[in-house]
């Protein structure tokens, strides 16, 4: 039962590491992510929002 | 919030958020992902939502699902927001859409509850050249939250 249920833990956590390195690997995430630093570049918050 | 939401799953090293909206469409699989983008002076997280597609191996959010639930998926990106900034009371997040059409649908979303969202957090949008305080009924292209 212990064996089994280590198993099936090492199965989730096998499915969580492949969708992590699924996700880490999706053009979408990092094209959002350089949209979003241009844009703060360009448009910087000012400080007084920034407390 | 109140609002009825899905339960989320989360890979919390990472900031990934993963929930399914169930309609008349099936189960489409939504990611929320929070990244680190910038540490000074304040540490701001970028905050990309979308349907993940399982065959390009990538999420977009340009796909109107149309599954019925548009509510109910708010919510739970709302909830992963409550749970991120539990997490780091101190961050900043930034949220825009990847058009101006979905940047009004996280407008929406805040708008909808923004009795709970205005309660607990500082808002701020980027309009007419200008960052300022959000208030409903105005089109921003840009979202700034933090926990107050």
């Amino acid at each position: 039962m212990k064996n089994k249920k280590g198993l099936e833990k090492r199965a989730l956590d096998g499915s969580r590491t492949e969708n992590l390195a699924k996700y880490a690997k999706a053009p979408y995430f990092s094209k959002k992510d350089k949209k979003a630093v241009e844009f703060l570049q360009k448009h910087p918050v000012p400080a007084k929002f920034l407390k | 919030m109140k609002e009825d939401k899905y339960e989320y799953k989360k890979i919390a090293e990472e900031f990934y958020y993963e929930f399914f909206s169930e309609g008349p469409k099936g189960k489409i699989k939504k990611i929320v992902r929070y990244k680190l983008i910038s540490e000074s002076p304040d540490n701001i997280f970028n905050l990309s939502f979308g349907d993940w597609n399982e065959k390009t191996f990538d999420a977009d959010d340009s796909i109107t699902t149309d599954n019925k639930d548009r509510q109910k998926v708010l919510a739970t990106v709302g909830d992963t927001v409550l749970d991120f900034t539990q997490l780091h009371p101190e961050a900043f997040i930034f949220a825009q859409g990847s058009t101006l059409s979905r940047t009004r649908l996280y407008q929406m979303g805040i708008s909808a509850f923004w009795e709970e969202i205005g309660s607990l957090f500082r808002v701020i949008g980027y309009v007419n050249e200008q960052w300022k305080p959000f208030r409903k009924g105005i089109n921003y292209q840009a979202f700034l939250i933090k926990r107050k």
